[in-house]
């Protein structure tokens, strides 16, 4: 009456509005990227673990006042969301692998499967995959069959019942007498009206057809008493055009390996800005490849003048004195894949980071160059967030491989080029900015090499 | 008789006893009719407005944004009310009885209002029926032209949503002239006169105005009409217990909610408290006499306190101006420097504690200053003006407008922004006359000492200067003068 309970929600179709906002929200994440992948949070949470992303709402503009700091906190009164100005801030918790997706589609992520990926297919037998009109008889798919005559059936029979107007059980008695053929059905049905109308077969074939009232008197006549008298039990004929079977496929298992080999200068001269760039890249990197390859391995190198293989955690910590000879850890890797990762088995990634400051850099660039002959890719990072001093390496491996060397960005240097299938890949960089087109490039899709 | 039906059945007869009681005590209010629903669905009319409404992302934000918020546990309105005749109230369901009684006592109050107070007599009283309409019309638009053609033609509308004649009670002309006598603040309506536009895309924008236009009322009356609503909730709520209606547990889990509601917030002006605070004061006043030149110029303080002239016309008072004020006049005239001291009402600021809470600070307590910010916020309701003054201008359809300076600047990004969706509308160059401050050096460079030792302190000067601002479609510029 004058109070009434309402147990429906009364709302219907919101979901499409929550929805539409929802992927807007994934569209700013999306413009955002660049900065999210450069946000230290992201790499120390755990698989499974939601990154909280903080977005400073999606705002319906209008012209508002430039406070410029002042707050006068005389604001919302009722809660009145969206409609009042300033800032609807919004936490969203976002899968970290869904952000780390955003980035990978993003990014283009490289097929780099088709080109040089040692992929070792493994045929496990057959399976069995999808409907086909034709087949072997032994794969018949019986069920499907009789659906499908069922089906064809009906239609006929419904055909039957919209020409003569019978009830739809006096025209299935005549479907089945007829043999589950429609046209002797109607064969059936007309000679009955010959009967009655005196006329020609063909005239009141015709009639039943198209044109009814010649024979209208006549239909009316038979619908009075069933054709059809004996007992006619319930059947489905089959047509050939019924039958189904089931299609027969190989089943293959592709096992892909990738063996990251992450190799770091850990010499006085990297500092802290190097560090948290050459961690980042290498998160990024690994779950890049991580999305290509089933498996994946990451082996820590850390150098000086010498190498030391060692886990994640010292490798980003570690920091010591003295000076750099890169060769020593590109030596290291290569010992390590002659051991564990065989070249067959094994695509490998070698990624080397750096300040560029080299005791031996010719030597650094031929160790270099025996590891990029068991490689795939081989990226070299070189940091130098204190502004361009030329440093060594980058230049060597210039010089020694004839690379060709342009302007990434403003402040991001590129040399790359292919070798007998291997392809190495230089960037020098300095900011946390550089990090996103840094990483795009170093697992782009297409690369036009000048040799 | 089940438990919902009893539930029901008693929610009846105390409607009528309340519908009574306030009869009683002078209130004059429409038919109601009452819908009991889910808290999600409470959520939705929140965000939406209407229990039916065209669709938009802006709503399915709103309605992100208020789950956040009840979530984290903040309260929902246990009501809404709809400004109409008969009047429609949606009320929470799930909730225990005596805040539901409660919740009827508090929307009585706000059908009076609606019904009296001189801001609703030119309000539309079919609003909801027209957003449904609206939703299907649009639905239509939608197969016809795409769900992302009027989704921005919405977008644009309501970037200017609040740039109407917030004046309601004349209606716009039919007739603009490309040079308005008087600029015009009814920019939106302008565009839906004159831009180039079709006439599903005119529709759209006329939804929009319309519901912009229906929320003004609401806007300009929000104290007075919560603190009415809270008032005379606990006098019928009273009522209710002396008679027996309400037992003393209900009555007292009432006042707990209540104590809630009327909480102090030191971050944002609270209706309800300000509000009932001003209609008590009033009562009080006018029960005893304290006003006029009088009073006025009385400086004993002593005496002021102890005054009473018994006059007993604070009912009488308070019903003439729920009828002829708004918020602005209402403050203006009856916040007192007293009822600002008493409920603390000052500007407060976020300050640290020694173990790292965050605690409000008064940073202003001189009432004249106070009560000059609250007024200075609720003109065009915290919104910049911005008026059009030409509709032709350079002689090309071009849009020029003005936006009225008085002291503060528009905020740049959302200009911008504000700008782009007006020309995508409009379809020709839009102008913007305004002021900006920049940077101009330094003043009064002081040394202040610091923990860190000595440091040389100097404040930023800012210029003003007249600017105007030009969207041409693919780029922002400006012209200083």
């Amino acid at each position: 009456m004058g109070i009434n309970e309402r147990d429906e929600t009364i709302f219907k179709g919101t979901e499409r509005d929550i929805t539409r906002h929802q992927k807007k929200i994934e569209d700013i994440i999306r413009k955002g990227i660049h900065e999210i992948i450069a946000r230290e949070d992201i790499i120390t949470r755990r698989k499974g673990q939601k990154a909280r992303v903080t977005i400073r709402g999606i705002q319906s503009y209008h012209y508002i006042f430039d406070k410029g700091g002042e707050g006068i906190g005389h604001g919302e009164g009722k809660d009145q969301p969206g409609d009042m100005p300033g800032e609807a801030i919004f936490d969203t918790d976002w899968d970290l692998e869904k952000l780390i997706d955003i980035a990978l589609e993003e990014c283009g992520l490289p097929n780099l499967k088709e080109k040089k990926m040692i992929d070792v297919e493994i045929p496990e037998g057959y399976k069995l995959e999808g409907i086909d009109k034709y087949g072997l008889r032994s794969l018949m798919e019986k069920r499907q069959v009789v659906r499908e005559a069922i089906k064809r059936q009906a239609g006929s029979i419904r055909q039957v019942a919209k020409l003569t107007g019978f009830i739809e059980e006096e025209c299935r008695r005549i479907f089945v007498k007829a043999g589950g053929n429609l046209y002797k059905a109607l064969e059936l049905i007309t000679r009955e009206l010959v009967k009655i109308t005196k006329r020609s077969y063909k005239e009141c074939y015709n009639s039943l057809l198209k044109d009814k009232t010649d024979i209208k008197k006549a239909l009316g006549e038979l619908k009075q008493k069933p054709l059809v008298c004996e007992d006619i039990e319930r059947k489905v004929f089959i047509h050939d055009e019924d039958l189904r079977f089931r299609i027969i496929k190989e089943d293959v298992k592709r096992v892909s390996n990738a063996a990251v080999l992450a190799i770091r200068d850990i010499s006085g001269s990297m500092g802290d800005m190097k560090k948290f760039l050459s961690r980042m890249a290498l998160f990024w990197l690994f779950e890049f490849l991580r999305r290509i390859y089933q498996r994946v391995e990451i082996r820590f190198i850390v150098h000086t003048t010498e190498a030391e293989l060692t886990n994640e955690s010292d490798f980003i910590a570690r920091s010591e004195s003295g000076g750099t000879i890169g060769a020593s850890g590109y030596k290291l890797a290569s010992s390590l894949v002659d051991t564990e990762y065989n070249p067959t088995d094994w695509n490998i990634y070698p990624f080397h980071f750096s300040d560029g400051d080299d005791f031996e850099p010719g030597q650094t660039v031929e160790a270099a160059c025996e590891l990029l002959k068991k490689s795939n890719m081989l990226g070299y990072g070189e940091i130098e967030p204190h502004g361009f001093h030329r440093s060594e390496l980058m230049d060597a491996f210039q010089r020694r491989l004839k690379a060709r060397a342009r302007e990434l960005k403003e402040g991001i240097q590129l040399i790359e080029k292919e070798l007998n299938g291997s392809l190495f890949v230089g960037i020098r960089f300095s900011e946390k900015k550089h990090l996103y087109p840094v990483l795009k490039e170093f697992l782009r899709k297409e690369r036009e090499i000048l040799p | 008789m089940n438990n919902k039906e009893e539930r029901l059945k008693r929610l009846e007869i105390i409607d009528k006893r309340i519908q009574e009681i306030a009869r009683e005590f002078g209130l004059d209010c429409f038919s109601q009719k009452f819908d009991l629903i889910s808290a999600k669905s409470m959520l939705y009319l929140m965000a939406y407005r209407f229990p039916a409404n065209f669709h938009h992302w802006s709503f399915g934000r709103n309605y992100e944004i208020l789950r956040t918020k009840f979530r984290e546990g903040r309260p929902l309105p246990y009501e809404v009310v709809y400004n109409m005749n008969p009047s429609r109230a949606f009320l929470m369901k799930d909730v225990p009885i005596p805040l539901t009684i409660a919740t009827m006592t508090h929307v009585y109050p706000h059908n009076d209002f609606f019904k009296n107070n001189r801001s609703f007599r030119f309000t539309q009283r079919g609003m909801l029926r027209k957003a449904s309409a609206a939703r299907d019309r649009f639905s239509e638009y939608e197969k016809k032209y795409g769900n992302e053609a009027i989704e921005k033609v919405i977008d644009d509308g309501m970037a200017i949503q609040f740039n109407i004649n917030t004046d309601i009670s004349c209606s716009p002309q039919a007739n603009f002239e490309d040079r308005p006598l008087e600029p015009e603040s009814d920019i939106l309506f302008y565009i839906i006169a004159k831009a180039p536009l079709a006439e599903w895309q005119r529709d759209i924008l006329s939804v929009i105005w319309e519901q912009a236009r229906a929320s003004v009322p609401h806007k300009e009356t929000t104290i007075m009409n919560e603190g009415w609503a809270i008032y005379w909730q606990d006098e019928i709520m009273k009522r209710l217990a002396g008679e027996k209606l309400i037992s003393r547990e209900e009555f007292n889990e009432y006042n707990y909610w209540n104590s809630r509601i009327v909480a102090f917030n030191p971050w944002g002006l609270n209706p309800y408290l300000v509000g009932v605070n001003i209609w008590r004061d009033i009562e009080d006043r006018w029960n005893k006499g304290k006003f006029g030149k009088e009073w006025e110029e009385c400086k004993d303080s002593a005496q002021k306190e102890a005054w009473d002239k018994k006059l007993g016309r604070g009912r009488e008072k308070m019903f003439k101006v729920r009828e002829g004020f708004t918020d602005y006049f209402f403050i203006d005239e009856f916040l007192t420097k007293e009822i600002i001291d008493s409920i603390k009402l000052y500007i407060y600021q976020k300050a640290i504690t020694n173990d790292g809470k965050i605690v409000p600070v008064p940073v202003e307590k001189d009432w004249k200053k106070i009560k000059k910010s609250i007024l200075g916020e609720m003109v065009n309701f915290g919104f910049p003006k911005i008026v059009l003054i030409d509709g032709n201008y350079k002689n090309n359809r071009h849009m020029y407008l003005r936006h009225i300076y008085e002291g503060v600047p528009l905020e740049s990004d959302w200009r911008k922004k504000t700008t782009e969706h007006i020309h995508r509308l409009w379809k020709k160059p839009i102008h913007l006359e305004t002021v900006d401050k920049i940077e101009d050096g330094v003043e009064n460079a002081e040394q202040i000492n610091t923990p860190f030792g000595p440091m040389i302190v100097s404040r930023i000067k800012f210029r003003e200067v007249k600017r105007l601002y030009t969207y041409n479609g693919k780029k922002h510029s400006f012209k200083d003068s």
